[in-house]
């Protein structure tokens, strides 16, 4: 047999589907062909390496959890109530959180809707300039700290422009200046840094504001560590560090 | 032994066209293990194999008053499941190519060497590739062929099909595997 039997014969032969006579013309060959001697290999290989393919059959309690899910999906059927959708495995539950706890979230998300519109003048009520004060005040103390929120001339509004005295009249323009946070020249918002933590704003959200709008870095904790130290602990550690460099 | 086995479906089919439901589940529990052999291997993942028998159920169970009784009722029912299965890998083809794992088929289990494990691992998992290649079709045959051992012409009255193109279908399903396994072996 001088012509190349096909993939197909080559691949019974490995299966030993083919009759004796064909089974012996096709071993002829191959003892003069090595390519179809190499591709009757693969397709043996082939055949060895598939019958590899296990599976786990499922255990006898998943076995009970379909049928509990069949005859439940068997009885909507009947219903009429089927749906395409399956459900042999039980679906995770939503979490449900206490009414109290949904309830607490509503009426904070309210306050802070209500603080927001107060704070911007959007509505005015009686004595919540008090709160608002509170917050001025505790500004004003850490101002006298030297906070590098209270200091930025930029960053924060004076206490005079958030009390009511100084609030403008309905109808006019408010003063621009002072009490405004400009973010990349184009966005200005009319909150202190008060009316920011106020506003959920953590420490680090409001070093990004701050770099935002001073376009300065915030000093990091690792830069504070000679500040932290005493003058003669300042000079040990200088003198390790320069002891270490020349080394 | 095949006739008993026959009648003895015949008898629990009677049963439950006459309203005994638990005919019905006696029915299935004859056909499960096999029929989840064969649809596990077709969509290659546990909990679609799972899914597909319980829609292939759903439509036996409400079919069984049409069903002619040309051939058995695992027969009929094994035919539902590998279509309802091609279609589910047809449906889920670009899903499945992402999300399946190799763990959809067995790891080794009892083995002690070390180096005979990974060997198998790495056997069941260039095999596990390989078989996902495969358009549904072709799966589905070879499976049906080379796993269940059913003849070209049980797979062409499974699948509605002729014999010729079963045959052709299993062939081309074993040359898409030596090529993607030979691949996969120079790649490892």
């Amino acid at each position: 047999m001088k012509k190349h039997p096909s993939e197909e014969t080559l691949l019974k032969l490995a299966e030993n589907e083919l009759d004796e006579h064909e089974a012996s013309l096709i071993n002829e060959h191959l003892q003069s062909c090595e390519s179809c001697r190499h591709l009757l290999e693969e397709y043996r290989e082939t055949l060895r390496e598939s019958a590899a393919d296990r599976i786990t059959e499922p255990t006898a309690a998943e076995w009970r959890l379909f049928r509990v899910a069949l005859r439940a999906k068997l009885r909507a059927t009947k219903r009429g109530a089927y749906s395409s959708k399956a459900v042999w495995r039980p679906r995770p539950r939503p979490v449900a959180f206490p009414a109290w706890v949904r309830g607490g979230v509503v009426v904070a998300a309210a306050a802070m809707v209500v603080l927001v519109l107060l704070y911007t003048g959007i509505i005015d009520i009686g004595g919540v300039d008090t709160i608002i004060r509170g917050g001025a005040t505790r500004l004003e103390e850490a101002r006298s700290q030297g906070h590098r929120y209270a200091t930025g001339e930029r960053t924060l509004p004076s206490d005079e422009s958030t009390a009511p005295e100084e609030r403008p009249a309905e109808g006019e323009q408010a003063p621009s200046g002072s009490g405004e946070l400009l973010l990349s020249g184009n966005v200005a918002l009319d909150l202190d840094s008060t009316a920011l933590a106020v506003a959920g704003f953590n420490n680090d959200e409001l070093d990004e504001l701050y770099e935002l709008s001073t376009n300065s870095s915030v000093q990091e904790d690792d830069d504070l560590l000679l500040a932290d130290l005493n003058e003669q602990e300042q000079a040990e550690l200088l003198k390790k560090l320069e002891s270490s460099f020349s080394m | 032994m095949e006739q008993r086995m026959r009648e003895k479906e015949e008898e629990l089919l009677d049963a439950f066209l006459s309203g005994d439901e638990s005919a019905f589940e006696e029915l299935f529990d004859q056909n499960k293990e096999r029929l989840y052999g064969t649809v596990m291997r077709i969509v290659r993942n546990r909990d679609d194999a799972l899914d597909v028998i319980q829609e292939s159920l759903i439509k036996a169970h409400r079919g069984a008053g049409r069903f002619r009784r040309e051939s058995s009722f695992s027969t009929w029912l094994t035919s539902i499941a590998v279509k309802e299965a091609i279609n589910r890998v047809k449906r889920d083809r670009f899903r499945s190519m992402i999300s399946l794992s190799f763990f959809s088929t067995a790891p080794s289990t009892g083995r002690s060497n070390p180096e005979d494990d990974a060997e198998r691992f790495l056997l069941e998992k260039r095999v596990n590739e390989a078989l996902k290649y495969l358009p549904a079709v072709q799966r589905a045959v070879f499976t049906m062929k080379f796993y269940e051992r059913l003849k070209a012409s049980e797979i062409a009255e499974l699948l509605g099909s002729s014999e010729g193109a079963v045959k052709a279908s299993y062939f081309h399903a074993v040359r898409k595997l030596r090529k993607s396994l030979s691949g996969l072996r120079s790649r490892e």
